[in-house]
C-alpha cells in the first residue's frame, strides 16, 4: 500500500469512524463499514488531491458524501435501532456504554440529514469555515443551520433527561 | 444539561481506538473496488452479453433453415437484450461519474438525479424490453410448432406461459418495491 495512504489512514481513521458513528446513531458495525468505504474512496481519489484545500477538509467531504451515498443502508439499520432503543433509557445499558452518549446519538438521529452532518462535524470540533467548505454551503448558512441544529439537539437532550429523572 | 458544552463533553467522552495498521478487510475491499468485474452493472452486462452471443450463435449455426417469423423472433430477443445492455452501460457510467469530491450540496443533487433516472428506467424501459423479449420467444414457438409433436408443443407452451406469468408477477413486485424505495431516497435528499 501507498505510504501516503497508510499515513492518511492512521491519522484520520478514528476521526472518520467517530463522524460515521454519530451519523448512524451509534451502530458500530455500520460505522466501521462506512469508514472503510470512505478509505476505499480516498484510495481511489488519492491522485486527485491537489493541496488546494486542507487534507482534513478533503477527507470530511468524502466522509459526508459517502454517508449520503449510503443513506438507504443507513435508514434500514436506523429503523432497526429505533425499534431497539427504549424512549426512556435506564442508567446502565446492555453493553455498558454511557447512556448519555446513547441519548445524544438518539437525539442526533432526530435531526434532518444536513443537521446530522453539521452537528457531527461540530462535535468533532471542525472549524465552521472548514465545515462550510466541506458541505458546500456559505459560511452564514452553515452558522444559521448549526445554530438551529444545536438548539434542537439541546432541547431533545434536556427533555430526555427530564424523562429520566 | 446547561449548555452545548455539556453535550460536547458527552461526545468527547467516547473512546475510539487509533489504528496501527491497515486491516486486511480494508485491503481486500480496496482490491475488490479496483477490480471492474466486481461491479454489479458490469456483472449484468457480462451475463446479458453472453446470453446475446448465445442467441446469435444458436441462430447462425444451429437453426440454419428458418422462417421469417423465427428470424423476427430472434431479432426481437437480440434487440431487447441490446437495449438492456445499453441501459446497464449508461447506468454504470452515471454511477461512476458520481464524484464524492464534489461539494455536498452538488453531490446531493447528483445523487437525486441518479435515483430519478433509475426510477425512469424502472417505469417503462424495463417493461418494454421484457415485452420485446417475450414477443421474440413467442414467435419462436410458431417455428417449434412445425418441428415438435403436439404433446411436446403444448407442454412447452404451457411451461412458457406459466414461467412468464410468474416472472411478470415477480418483476412487477420488485419494480414497485424499487420505485417506492427510490422515492423515499429522493425525499431524503431534500435536505
Amino acid at each position: 500500500m501507498n505510504e501516503t495512504f497508510n499515513r492518511l489512514y492512521k491519522e484520520n481513521y478514528a476521526k472518520v469512524y467517530r463522524l460515521c458513528l454519530s451519523y448512524v446513531s451509534g451502530n458500530e458495525a455500520l460505522a466501521d463499514d462506512l469508514a472503510q468505504e470512505v478509505f476505499v474512496k480516498i484510495w481511489q481519489k488519492l491522485d486527485q488531491f491537489r493541496n488546494e484545500s486542507q487534507v482534513s477538509t478533503w477527507i470530511y467531504r468524502i466522509t459526508v458524501n459517502t454517508c449520503l451515498m449510503h443513506l438507504r443502508k443507513i435508514k434500514k439499520s436506523q429503523e432497526k435501532i429505533t425499534d431497539q432503543i427504549p424512549e426512556n433509557l435506564s442508567s446502565e445499558t446492555e453493553d455498558g456504554k454511557d447512556d448519555r452518549l446513547q441519548m445524544l446519538r438518539a437525539c442526533i438521529q432526530k435531526l434532518n440529514e444536513m443537521g446530522k452532518i453539521l452537528i457531527s462535524l461540530v462535535l468533532e470540533e471542525v472549524p465552521q469555515k472548514e465545515i462550510a467548505e466541506a458541505v458546500g454551503l456559505s459560511n452564514e448558512n452553515v452558522r444559521v443551520q448549526i445554530h438551529r441544529s444545536k438548539g434542537k439537539l439541546f432541547k431533545c437532550m434536556s427533555s430526555k433527561e427530564m424523562q429520566n429523572l | 444539561m446547561n449548555n452545548f458544552k455539556d453535550i460536547q463533553s458527552i461526545y468527547d467522552g467516547q473512546k475510539s481506538a487509533e489504528p496501527t495498521e491497515i486491516p486486511r478487510e480494508l485491503q481486500k475491499r480496496i482490491q475488490k473496488a479496483d477490480s471492474l468485474v466486481n461491479n454489479s452493472h458490469i456483472k449484468n452486462i457480462i451475463i446479458l452479453s453472453i446470453t446475446l452471443l448465445a442467441i446469435v450463435g444458436i441462430d447462425r449455426f444451429y437453426f440454419t433453415a428458418t422462417s421469417t417469423l423465427f428470424e423476427i423472433g430472434i431479432i426481437s430477443m437480440i434487440m431487447a437484450l441490446a437495449i438492456r445492455i445499453t441501459i446497464e452501460m449508461f447506468s454504470y457510467r452515471r454511477k461512476k461519474n458520481l464524484n464524492v469530491l464534489r461539494k455536498s450540496d452538488l453531490f446531493i443533487a447528483d445523487l437525486k438525479a441518479f435515483y430519478q433516472w433509475r426510477k425512469k428506467i424502472h417505469q417503462y424501459p424495463t417493461y418494454l424490453t421484457f415485452l420485446l423479449y417475450v414477443i421474440g420467444v413467442g414467435l419462436l414457438f410458431i417455428e417449434f410448432h412445425n418441428h415438435l409433436s403436439q404433446f411436446w408443443f403444448v407442454f412447452f407452451l404451457i411451461e412458457f406461459v406459466v414461467i412468464m406469468l410468474v416472472l411478470i408477477i415477480f418483476i412487477r413486485k420488485k419494480i414497485r418495491k424499487e420505485i417506492k424505495s427510490l422515492n423515499e431516497m429522493i425525499d431524503l435528499y431534500e435536505v
